[in-house]
């Protein structure tokens, strides 16, 4: 059995991760320890990724407009308060996205190998279409 | 569920739940705020995150209680509170040396089991073990007399009645009757091959190199004389947990299976006859869009997507308002989501008491993000 598992022509240690702290401290403690003993290493991946919606400048700019709302009287007029909560929304986006960046930076540094993202699913369960679109990126495992 | 009052009166807190729903953040939370009440108060942790465990001064597994230092809030930027803060990682392996130092009846006799192959297993590898070490840690925090209260993040079992059943299951494994027939001469092998474990035991032999059946031999022959100690101390462990100045608090989030999970665990609470406070639902997407009129209007909104951008003084971008409408619509359908999984919790178990916690864009991982908590945690004291 042992044989099986260690050979790299059959078999790969491959890590599952989150793009959050405790899980890619977990992930580097796993690829050292399967090191250690001589698994044969595969590829690490992120699940849960969340998708820049808002990329480069728009993420700033973003975020300069809720800034500069911030501290203010809530908006009386309805209307104006539901665009409030959709940037709010897309302000927060830009945070999440920023912080699984980091994550993931901080991933790829202690853990030296190939890596592949799969996107943050909003979908309240998980649809047929959905799987496709997670197995795409994993064609080349 | 009026948590701080629980805080002020119950000497220990354990916080259960799945793996993954923030159990740490919670507990250092909670303890947080006991501190902030002027109480002494430990939190004893598992395995925390280590941004959370560094900003607390928890740098070493030094398996003992480590004060969190005043610069640590002035750094965070909270005040010194009046109390104090203590935290401390368990390690079950030297929890479980320190146990068999204490209970041995001589050098000689601690050695042998501390050096024996066997032991090294269960107390390391063993499921259950760091269960049952946690409670074990736990019972002599509360035991020392230093705290007000002791907050205990319990280790994430896949069961969550593990937790419950680990001291008894750890002393049925060692049990002295178990032992004894083991232990009697002439019938050590017969007893041992009758059942199908000793192939395992056999196999495990051949493959490792130790002689793992003298070792657990060995183990047994050390062993006597100490069981008594262990089961008397799992027994006060027991006692402690069902006692009324304890507490269980159930931890959760809005998924599916979290929330099986934590209703499965809150029947076999009340089966158990264990006390429990109520439900903390983490990382809750708050919905925006839950009022009919509020609803009717962003549809409306939203066939004019230019109009948002209008309404917020940035500039036209037709595509960047798709965008924004959409990016509203999909945290509006993950709060939905996460207000179903509510609802289920409040069918399974109606009537129990229950606090949510709003997912934060960043995890909380320094002493002010639990601040930050503890304004949902504990809405009744206001901002503190």
């Amino acid at each position: 059995m042992w044989r099986l598992v260690a050979d790299p022509a059959r078999t790969a240690f491959n890590i599952v991760t989150l793009p959050e702290e405790m899980s890619v401290n977990e992930a580097i403690d796993l690829h050292q320890a399967s090191a250690a003993i001589g698994l044969p290493h595969g590829k690490v991946i992120v699940n849960g990724v969340h998708p820049d919606f808002f990329p480069g400048a728009e993420a700033a700019l973003l975020r300069a407009r809720a800034r500069a709302s911030d501290g203010g009287a809530a908006p009386v007029d309805p209307s104006d308060r539901i665009a409030r909560a959709a940037l709010d929304a897309a302000v927060s986006s830009v945070a999440r996205r920023q912080a699984h960046v980091e994550t993931i930076a901080k991933l790829a540094a202690g853990l030296p190998l190939e890596r592949i993202e799969l996107p943050f699913l909003f979908s309240p369960a998980i649809a047929a279409g959905d799987l496709a679109a997670l197995a795409g990126p994993l064609d080349g495992l | 569920v009026d948590l701080e009052n629980l805080v002020r009166t119950k000497k220990v807190i354990a916080c259960v739940g799945s793996g993954g729903v923030g159990k740490t953040t919670l507990s250092a939370a909670i303890a947080l705020k006991a501190a902030e009440l002027g109480l002494t108060v430990c939190v004893l942790t598992i395995d925390p995150a280590r941004r959370l465990a560094n900003a607390m001064g928890l740098d070493s597994l030094g398996n003992v209680a480590t004060r969190v230092a005043d610069d640590r809030f002035e750094a965070a930027g909270i005040p010194v509170p009046p109390g104090q803060l203590w935290a401390m990682m368990l390690d079950t392996k030297r929890t479980w040396d320190d146990l068999v130092m204490r209970f041995a009846a001589d050098e000689a006799q601690a050695r042998r089991i501390l050096d024996n192959h066997y032991y090294q297993q269960i107390s390391s590898a063993i499921a259950g073990s760091q269960e049952f070490m946690a409670m074990e840690k736990l019972y002599e925090l509360h035991e020392s007399g230093s705290y007000d209260l002791v907050v205990l993040d319990t280790p994430p079992t896949r069961h969550a009645l593990d937790f419950l059943d680990a001291p008894k299951k750890m002393m049925g494994f060692m049990d002295e009757a178990v032992l004894e027939v083991l232990m009697t001469p002439g019938r050590l092998g017969l007893s041992l091959f009758k059942n199908s474990g000793a192939w395992m035991l056999a196999a495990l032999q051949r493959i490792t190199g130790f002689d793992v059946l003298r070792d657990i031999s060995d183990f047994v022959g050390s062993f006597s004389g100490m069981h008594a100690g262990f089961r008397e101390r799992a027994a006060k462990v027991e006692i402690l947990l069902r006692a009324n100045r304890s507490t269980f608090v159930l931890v959760t989030s809005p998924n599916a299976q979290t929330v099986d999970e934590a209703t499965y665990f809150q029947r076999k609470l009340v089966e158990y006859g264990m006390p429990w406070a109520g439900f903390v639902v983490n990382r809750v997407h708050e919905r925006v869009l839950a009022d009919p009129g509020v609803k009717a209007l962003w549809e409306q909104m939203r066939e004019d997507p230019a109009g948002i951008l209008r309404r917020l003084d940035l500039p036209a971008d037709p595509d960047l308002a798709a965008r924004l409408a959409a990016n509203l619509d999909r945290v509006e359908a993950l709060a939905r989501r996460d207000a179903a999984q509510l609802d289920r919790l409040t069918r399974a178990a109606p009537g129990y008491p229950r606090r949510t916690i709003p997912a934060f864009d960043v995890d909380v991982h320094d002493l002010s993000g639990l601040t930050r908590i503890n304004r949902y945690l504990f809405p009744e004291a206001g901002t503190t």
